[in-house]
């Protein structure tokens, strides 16, 4: 990383000082030399000297190679992995999850029903590694599953946006797309709304019901047909804001819809076990 | 003689139920109902001249729109969609079937019905009877 104090003068234009007095230099940093991973598919576009693709708010770079990612382990923990940048990177029996990540974790039952309000939505941003970000409570189900498709577990593009009608143009929102961009999403058992398709269109994380705790509202109009939703109760808006002005305007990244994850059985010793007949003990 | 009375009976009878309905359904054109469901959200049903309503929730910030009628003490009021879902393809959009009663001036919802495949099914939705609709003065 280096450092060039650059000014200017009526000569030039701009010319790199010194020990000039006369006006105070700019220190323009950036790497002084080529990063190793400029030919990598995710910099292809961008500048091998830029330092965090020169968004130094949402990302960090320590070793100006390029941004790592979120992985999630075996038991369900979400970590920061200095190594994985990718699928291929990522360690044996990990998930790849990319660099920023709405992660919702859903509490459907065998049938597909899930209590209002249980499901879990994470956010975790290149920019807080320690994450996550934010939390909130919500639904990965829409308002009736007879009636609608129920979105698959799996890992998803993601990115701020809103419904398609004007009335929405100032939500905050986040559109879920295939990896590949495409639209039409997985369903659990297909989508009952449409004769042709098991796929569901137009899913986005959106605010949940703002007066009552239900997906429907007071005449039982759904406020779910297979989107994601934040919490379901009177005067959820704010906290609904609150969660997307973390998210930022500028998201772009992945989301991910998974079980919660089982909990561990941790092994308590000493296991005393009998095999030939014979008693044996495992301390530890 | 007689059956002819019976029939002049059974017309006259008929005549003022019908009328009775649609003084019913005067009584609601040019109306309209407002239930508060929160501060700053109140929604709301219009009833026009010609059996048309325009119903505003403020809580999916959505104009529906359909037709209304009376049968008996029963007002029915036929939900083709909103306006969200004018922009939908019809196989997209959720038509419902309100039954409702007018009660010491409210309308109180009773039961919904889903247009499922050519036919009404009627859906398990509890309505929350402290919601009612009460008439307003325009």
């Amino acid at each position: 990383m280096g450092c060039l104090k650059l000014t200017y003068n009526n000569e030039s234009m701009l010319r790199v000082v010194y020990n000039k007095m006369t006006h105070k230099p700019k220190c323009e940093q950036s790497f002084i030399s080529v990063d190793p991973l400029a030919d990598d598919p995710d910099q292809v576009d961008k500048s091998p000297y830029a330092f965090t693709w020169n968004n130094p708010i949402n990302m960090i770079d320590p070793t100006g190679l390029k941004p790592f990612d979120w992985v999630e382990k075996a038991d369900g923990t979400i970590y920061w992995d200095d190594n994985a940048t990718s699928k291929e990177t990522t360690k044996s029996g990990e998930t790849y999850l990319g660099k920023n990540v709405l992660v919702g974790t859903h509490n459907r039952d065998a049938a597909g029903n899930e209590a209002v309000n249980t499901a879990q939505f994470d956010l975790y941003l290149e920019s807080d590694k320690t994450g996550p970000t934010a939390t909130i409570m919500g639904n990965t189900v829409p308002s009736d599953i007879t009636k609608s498709g129920t979105l698959a577990e799996g890992l998803y593009s993601a990115k701020f946006g809103h419904r398609n009608r004007k009335k929405y143009h100032n939500e905050l929102a986040i559109r879920i797309y295939n990896i590949d961009g495409s639209d039409g999403l997985p369903t659990v058992n297909g989508n009952p709304s449409k004769a042709n398709s098991d796929l569901l269109t137009g899913v986005l994380f959106h605010m949940g019901n703002n007066y009552q705790t239900s997906l429907f509202d007071s005449r039982g109009n759904a406020y779910s047909r297979g989107c994601q939703t934040s919490g379901c109760y009177p005067n959820s808006r704010p906290a609904h804001n609150t969660f997307m002005n973390k998210v930022g305007r500028n998201f772009k990244g992945s989301y991910y819809l998974r079980a919660k994850p089982e909990p561990q059985t941790k092994k308590s010793f000493p296991i005393t076990y009998i095999a030939n007949g014979k008693v044996y003990t495992l301390k530890d | 003689m007689e059956k002819l009375i019976l029939l002049m009976l059974l017309f006259v009878s008929c005549g003022s139920k019908y009328k009775q309905e649609l003084q019913k359904e005067n009584i609601l054109s040019g109306t309209k109902w407002e239930c508060k469901i929160a501060d700053g959200c109140i929604n709301s049903y219009k009833f026009n001249s010609d059996s048309s309503f325009i119903f505003y929730s403020c809580e999916m910030e959505d104009e529906y729109f359909g037709n209304y009628y009376l049968k008996k003490d029963t007002l029915f009021i036929d939900q083709k969609g909103s306006s969200y879902d004018a922009e939908l393809p019809e196989e997209s959009t959720e038509r419902k079937l309100y039954a409702l009663v007018i009660k010491d001036n409210k309308l109180k919802h009773l039961s919904v019905s889903d247009w499922i495949k050519g036919k009404w099914v009627k859906s398990d939705f509890k309505f929350d009877d402290s919601y009612l609709y009460k008439k307003v003065n325009q």
